[in-house]
């Protein structure tokens, strides 16, 4: 058990995930001990951060709610072989990724996208500021072509891609966390991050000023 | 994160708008729901058959699985190909007809009373069974038909047999009654021919009549086989020794040792 939790403080750089990664641990440890309400708590704390992931990997809300739904099925269902020998929730999104991928890699020819809508708050109004002086409708149309633009250019990566710079970018996990989930090295995580920005300024130009 | 301004827009600009994409919270209620659902139903959920057997199979992986076929293949060679007694048994059930045509104790003409005898034209099934009827006791007549389409290893393995059975009067006496069949008629296989004219004669059944390849090949045996009994003036034992020298140098022998090949940690079997 002492090993498990220095190989997780190593993972665990941050003080603040290294908090929210014990008071997992606690849960979990409640779950297995029998109190199944437990797990209730984490899926309020995960539910919409693993939506995000999902979300950002399919391009489609519906497969995203089931995808994410199944992820804490499963996650319930193998809470007991859970030993605690990474943080709780690079378990759980290592569940989610691998689902996900694996559904992806099932429907490749099946392209269908359902957007969610934009919340317009604090830095995005800001940025949609940037990019483009309109208002009212002619602005909603704006935001609703660069989202469908910046959905299209995350699709054009592969999977691998895709999931890093998901991670990375708009879950904001770091390059070990991310090497854990996708059972890598850092090395190959910063590659190919490296590579998957390089597509996205090629795909994003028209939207990037300097 | 570098902050946003007219003038600069940033490929992670861009993808924190991403981040803001989120559902509405109706969409969360709705969620919970079905999510509780799904968890009931897992719970209730019966467990497939195979997911026990799963469990079963890797609970005895650390079996070495491939060393237990190996034995088992192993096992099973050694007990089909060195056990005569049941592949004669097996090859008796199979040659129904021959046992037919093997001769009772009854129809064998005694040793002594052979030479008295003028020996006709003998049948051929006669002679089949004689070559190996006087050799072996009473209490196994099944066993003379047998070896009439026996495998090589096999015929040698109950020729082996029969030498040491074999007594010294009934060596003889074979002998003196395929002596006579010789003075009677200098060539064997023309007698064997003539069988197969008097076998059809009296044979109704037209199939009946066609001769088989087994037993023309047969006939071709036993024929090889009362020459050298008719030429041999030796002792039993002698003889015995000459043909088992003679057998081990044949090709046969040869390509029983090529049937099997040793590389590696591998001994492979051709069949």
């Amino acid at each position: 058990m002492e090993v498990s939790k220095a190989i997780t403080k190593a993972f665990v750089a941050n003080p603040e995930r290294q908090q929210e990664a014990d008071a997992d641990r606690a849960i979990v440890q409640q779950v297995q001990a029998g109190d199944v309400a437990a797990f209730n708590r984490l899926i309020l704390k995960y539910r919409e951060r693993l939506y995000s992931v999902i979300y950002n990997m399919t391009g489609n809300r519906e497969d995203t709610a089931d995808l994410a739904q199944d992820t804490f099925i499963k996650a319930f269902q193998s809470i007991n072989r859970f030993q605690g020998h990474a943080t709780f929730f690079t378990w759980l999104y290592r569940i989610a990724v691998n689902s996900t991928v694996t559904h992806l890699r099932k429907n490749r020819l099946r392209t269908f996208f359902s957007l969610e809508k934009v919340v317009e708050e604090g830095k995005n109004s800001e940025i949609i500021a940037a990019l483009t002086d309109k208002s009212g409708a002619e602005r909603d149309t704006f935001v609703k072509e660069l989202q469908e633009k910046l959905n299209d250019a995350l699709q054009k990566l592969s999977i691998n891609h895709r999931t890093v710079i998901t991670l990375f970018e708009i879950d904001e996990l770091s390059h070990a966390e991310i090497a854990e989930v996708m059972d890598c090295s850092v090395g190959t995580v910063r590659s190919r991050l490296h590579y998957a920005k390089q597509l996205l300024q090629a795909e994003l130009q028209p939207y990037l000023r300097k | 994160m570098s902050q946003p301004s007219p003038d600069k827009v940033t490929l992670e600009d861009l993808l924190r708008l991403k981040r803001a994409e989120r559902p509405l919270a109706e969409f969360w209620h709705q969620f919970d729901r079905e999510l509780q659902a799904k968890q009931l139903a897992a719970l209730v959920g019966k467990k497939r058959w195979w997911h026990s057997t799963a469990r079963t199979l890797t609970r005895f992986s650390y079996l070495p699985l491939g060393a237990t076929a190996a034995l088992a293949f192993t096992f099973m060679v050694a007990h089909q190909y060195l056990s005569p007694a049941a592949e004669i048994a097996s090859s008796s059930k199979l040659q129904a007809p021959a046992a037919k045509i093997a001769p009772a104790p009854a129809v064998l003409r005694p040793a002594v009373a052979v030479q008295s005898q003028p020996p006709a034209v003998i049948p051929h099934e006669k002679i089949a069974s004689t070559t190996v009827a006087s050799v072996q006791p009473v209490s196994r007549p099944a066993v003379p038909a047998v070896t009439r389409e026996l495998p090589t290893t096999i015929t040698w393995l109950a020729d082996t047999l029969q030498a040491t059975d074999t007594t010294p009067l009934s060596e003889h006496a074979m002998s003196v009654n395929f002596a006579d069949a010789r003075i009677d008629n200098p060539r064997p296989a023309s007698n064997l021919d003539s069988m197969g004219d008097v076998k059809a004669r009296l044979t109704s059944d037209p199939l009946a009549q066609v001769s088989s390849p087994s037993e023309m090949q047969h006939a071709r045996l036993v024929a090889a086989l009362t020459d050298v009994r008719l030429v041999c003036t030796d002792d039993p034992v002698a003889l015995m020794h000459r043909r088992l020298a003679t057998r081990m140098g044949d090709d046969g022998l040869a390509d029983d040792a090529g049937r099997l090949d040793a590389s590696g940690n591998s001994v492979s079997i051709k069949f």
